[in-house]
């Protein structure tokens, strides 16, 4: 364990104060996992992708969907690979449509028991 | 794909939380660690939706979530403090496959909570307490101050009576009467030194805030413990999840 570790989270570091959901008031939204985005993603595709073994079409790495990092926070949800940051997947809900990007993923790979 | 809950029982957890039973017609099942979607829609067609872990163990027949409230949240202050027994709540899943415990599994379990993270893992202590899975569970419970603390009495008595199971608990701002330690912010070395070491070879289920989920998660993973054996589920900070 290196002592930058530490030290970077000492007691000046005002992250360190979020460490309870309530805490926090007025601080943006941060991403979230992959996790996240189950439940629309579920609706959408009628199994759980978040299980699948995804490709990211920018920097190659391949990744169980779940480890992916997802922003919630705007109109819809983005999805960005863990290893490269690149879009993987876009889904919008509109109260008709859904709109859906997955031009960042190269391949699934899914579980067919799952 | 969205259905209709009934909410059967809503009993404060702390100051600022509440636990929430519901009963889903037509559940058929699910898994310690996952969680559901609930919609809430204003009269002019405005909807908001929010995730929020489930706490039980999942052949528990009412469906219970503990949903603690955002100062400047949509969702949450409504849940914690307007939703009565009674009323009735638009729901989808529980889903997500992958923040998940099955009793088939035969690691020892690490659980790592960060304040009202501990939901999900709460879910997976009593699947693992339901079931006769001989694994050892662990969990350390990074929390604000005793007050804060969820599902107290039955973290007690499980740490106490339960051969299984252990709790360990690090405090931020203050301590129970008696604690042998000031205050302190979790720290690598107070980590490591409160959970199951690397030659165990648990599998680890850390949730709470993100900064707080990827802090632990970076310490874990320089002290050894393979990355392929972390699971993690960030909340994010306020308006975002559970």
């Amino acid at each position: 364990m290196s002592g930058n570790s530490s030290a970077a989270w000492g007691s000046e570091d005002p992250r360190f104060e979020d460490q309870d959901i309530a805490g926090i008031p007025g601080n943006p939204i941060s991403h979230l996992d992959g996790n996240a985005a189950a439940g629309a993603l579920w609706e959408l595709f009628r199994f759980d992708i978040i299980q699948a073994i995804g490709r990211c079409k920018h920097c190659g790495a391949v990744s169980v969907v779940a480890r992916a990092t997802v922003y919630a926070d705007g109109p819809g949800i983005v999805v960005r690979c863990d290893s490269c940051e690149g879009v993987l997947l876009r889904l919008v809900e509109t109260p008709t449509r859904y709109w859906l990007d997955v031009s960042g993923l190269s391949y699934l790979e899914i579980d067919r028991e799952g | 794909m969205w259905r209709v809950a009934d909410v059967v029982s809503g009993v404060a957890e702390t100051e600022t939380s509440r636990t929430i039973g519901l009963r889903v017609a037509g559940l058929d099942g699910y898994l310690a660690g996952q969680h559901i979607d609930i919609r809430l829609t204003a009269d002019d067609g405005y909807t908001a939706v929010r995730s929020y872990s489930v706490a039980t163990a999942p052949m528990d027949e009412v469906l219970e979530i503990t949903v603690a409230e955002l100062a400047d949240g949509e969702v949450s202050p409504y849940l914690v403090r307007d939703l009565a027994v009674g009323d009735q709540l638009e729901i989808r899943g529980p889903v997500g496959g992958w923040f998940v415990w099955r009793p088939s599994n035969a690691n020892p379990v690490q659980l790592i909570a960060g304040g009202s993270g501990v939901v999900p893992l709460m879910s997976m202590v009593r699947a693992h307490e339901a079931s006769s899975n001989p694994s050892q569970f662990r969990l350390l419970y990074s929390l604000k101050s005793p007050a804060a603390g969820f599902y107290q009495e039955e973290l007690r008595t499980l740490g106490v009576e339960s051969s299984r199971f252990s709790v360990d608990y690090v405090y931020t701002r203050s301590v129970p009467a008696g604690w042998p330690s000031a205050p302190m912010r979790l720290t690598p070395e107070t980590l490591l030194a409160n959970i199951l070491p690397v030659d165990a070879a648990p599998d680890v289920f850390v949730c709470g805030q993100t900064v707080f989920v990827e802090t632990v998660a970076e310490w874990l993973v320089q002290a050894g413990y393979p990355a392929a054996t972390i699971k993690t589920e960030r909340f994010g900070g306020t308006g975002g999840t559970r």
